[in-house]
């Protein structure tokens, strides 16, 4: 599932983001390794503090998640996730409400930062959505 | 419909301006400047009368032409509804993801990570 700052810009919030953060249910999963093998990449496991991380030059823009603070595990959090259309695929992106929740349970700076900006872009999504519904009857 | 003087009048003063300035950078002359003021209406006759018919403002029936200009004035139009219903939100947040709506979620994505890092997504 895409996470964090990449997740919002897909639903239409306008962040800024460095990478594409992917949350993973299993990191031993054979497919992960069969996609990664697919495009050249591969996954390094964790090493010290430092969290697993995908090497390759067609993988760069990826991150790996392990942790979302503040929600529930994988398997609850996908089931309210929203389906993305990417190119030819559909592809599975936390809910924005969700990854509001998450940045401010972590509470680093630059999620401080990012909050007024999610918060209004939810809030600016449901509205319209409840107008286009109104107009539309 | 005609061409108000106050309204022009307001705008100059607003801006610091004469009506000689205004009429000289617009290259506009004096005489097409009052032919305007003066004139009932600048509109076509037929269109005045269709749109009594419709029991209608003749600025009703216009419509802007470019695409963008169109677009972009329907976003600021739902910006203020929008931000009418939501006042604590920021105005810019709300234009700017209207915007991005307007845009295929892999635009969207492309954007974020150019801004973010100057690499948009290519495949």
């Amino acid at each position: 599932m895409i996470v964090g700052g990449a997740a919002a810009a897909l639903q239409g919030a306008p962040v800024v983001t460095q990478d594409v953060g992917l949350w993973f249910q299993d990191l031993s999963d054979p497919g992960l390794k069969k996609a990664l093998k697919k495009v050249g990449g591969a996954c390094v496991p964790s090493i010290g503090i430092n969290p697993p991380t995908l090497a390759g030059e067609n993988v760069r823009l990826f991150d790996i998640v392990t942790t979302m603070h503040g929600l529930g595990p994988f398997s609850d959090e996908v089931t309210k996730a929203v389906d993305i259309p990417l190119g030819t695929v559909s592809v599975k992106v936390l809910r924005l409400d969700r990854i509001i929740q998450s940045k401010e349970a972590v509470n680093r700076p630059k999620d401080k930062i990012m909050l007024p900006v999610l918060k209004d872009a939810l809030k600016t999504i449901e509205t319209y959505k409840n107008l286009e519904k109104k107009r539309k009857k | 419909m005609h061409v108000s003087k106050e309204k022009i009048e307001k705008l100059t003063r607003k801006r610091g301006i004469s009506l000689k300035t205004l009429l000289k950078e617009a290259g506009v002359s004096k005489t097409a400047y009052y032919n305007l003021i003066y004139n009932d209406t600048l509109l076509p006759h037929s269109l005045v009368s269709i749109a009594e018919y419709l029991g209608v403002r003749p600025s009703h029936l216009l419509e802007e032409t470019h695409p963008d200009v169109r677009r972009l004035r329907k976003v600021a139009e739902m910006s203020e509804k929008i931000y009418l219903l939501n006042p604590e939100s920021d105005p810019e947040n709300i234009r700017h993801t209207l915007l991005l709506l307007l845009e295929e979620p892999k635009k969207r994505l492309d954007r974020s990570l150019t801004r973010g890092r100057g690499i948009p997504v290519n495949r």
